[in-house]
């Protein structure tokens, strides 16, 4: 049983956190992706945390696989546990990623394995892209976080009008397990 | 494409190497088809610099496609407006629906693939008789009006969701839909055809009757939930 986020045509630069729950400690990994980055996880199911789709869900940690970036090939394979906790707060920074308009990247807190805020670090600077960010990102942001349900598997709809937030927002919620 | 493609699958033991088969198909159907790259098969068509008999072959496959779709929806869906040719209302769908099939292949049993919002779904997740895909409120990106159930079947959603932002169904106000989905048994037709009512809207949407496999949701900008009778979908509101 796995869930496996692959971001198709976009250039990643991955940035990973990867958690010691126990004692908070973060360490970072950057790696180069050319083209697709594959990002494979077991999410581990949690107390305290909105029920999870399937309830009978039981943690497995993948494997920690080797990543390896060839030249030719445009697949970076890049292996990490979530983050097996529900207690506590933490920030989890989505990928950086890239956009016709420019790159964004969003940051998530989770407390007690619920989103209670989003941060966008980065989104394209040039003026017409400033004027909208300016008034959409803070409406995507506080509508991200105000209603959260697990009573599906998936939800159908565009994420947000850039690819590249909702892209980086989920990478960043995939990777927390919520 | 250009997005995020998560693979959930529920079966205990499979074959880790069709997923990566799967996203190599993906990437390659990026490649071929993408207007946001100068290089793509589909830009040098565009511009002239490549024929279509010189290209892929899937490249005639889905304008083969897209052409049937274009009569069948008396041309509400439209890869060939304005001259340029843009199959990508069409393309994503198909893409997902081929991804699928090599999973299926590779001997997987039970998932769901989803790419901005499109999904595919397959077998059953354990214990239970149907996969639950919750439709998007336009108004508020993180939160759900209902769900519908999937069971060898897809979804697909086209929408806008910047507040102010509408298309206008060519009935005028009260038509102004903010969401379409589409319910039935291939990822790519769906995708087409929530792509061609959204455009249309709903007053020139006769044409969806042809298509008996498949049901339809439409989000309104004023909230109000508009379903075929036979939609799968359950209210999270009791409607």
């Amino acid at each position: 049983m796995k869930r496996t986020l692959a971001l198709i045509g976009l250039l990643v630069v991955g940035l990973l956190l990867l958690f010691d729950p126990d004692t908070g400690i973060v360490t970072a990994t950057a790696e180069q992706a050319t083209q697709t980055s594959v990002v494979v996880a077991s999410p581990t199911t949690t107390t305290g945390a909105p029920p999870a789709p399937d309830s009978s869900s039981t943690t497995t940690t993948t494997e920690a696989r080797p990543s390896s970036t060839t030249s030719s090939s445009t697949t970076t394979i890049t292996t990490i546990d979530a983050p097996t906790t529900s207690e506590g707060t933490y920030t989890v920074i989505g990928e950086p990623v890239d956009s016709p308009f420019g790159s964004f990247q969003v940051e998530i807190v989770i407390e007690n394995g619920f989103l209670v805020d989003v941060v966008t670090l980065e989104e394209p600077p040039d003026r017409r892209s400033q004027r909208i960010n300016n008034q959409v990102i803070p409406i995507y942001e506080e509508e991200a976080i105000s209603a959260q349900s697990s009573d599906f598997d998936v939800i159908s709809g565009a994420t947000v009008t850039w690819e590249a937030w909702g892209a980086s927002l989920e990478s960043a919620l995939f990777e927390a397990g919520v | 494409m250009g997005t995020a493609v998560l693979f959930d699958i529920r079966d205990l033991g499979f074959d880790d190497r069709v997923v990566d088969e799967a996203v190599a198909y993906l990437n390659r159907i990026e490649s071929v088809f993408s207007t946001y790259r100068g290089d793509s098969e589909i830009s040098r068509i565009r511009d002239g610099r490549l024929s279509i008999s010189d290209a892929d072959p899937l490249v005639r496959e889905v304008l083969d496609t897209c052409d049937r779709l274009t009569t069948e929806t008396a041309g509400a869906f439209d890869h060939r407006s304005g001259g340029e040719l843009d199959p990508a209302g069409y393309v994503k769908g198909w893409a997902i629906e081929g991804a699928a099939r090599i999973l299926v292949d590779g001997g997987v049993e039970s998932f769901l693939i989803s790419a901005g919002g499109d999904v595919v779904a397959r077998g059953v997740p354990p214990g239970r008789d149907e996969w639950t895909a919750g439709i998007r409120d336009p108004l508020n990106p993180d939160a759900v009006l209902g769900t519908v159930g999937l069971r060898d079947s897809a979804v697909a959603t086209s929408g806008r969701y910047e507040r102010g932002d509408h298309i206008w169904g060519s009935a005028g106000v009260s038509e102004m839909l903010s969401s379409v989905s589409v319910l039935g048994p291939d990822l790519g037709i769906a995708d087409a055809l929530a792509t061609a009512v959204f455009a249309a809207g709903l007053s020139d949407a006769g044409w969806l009757n042809r298509f008996r496999d498949y049901d339809l949701i439409a989000v309104t900008a004023d909230r109000r939930i508009l379903r075929s009778p036979t939609a799968p979908f359950t209210g999270t509101t009791g409607s």
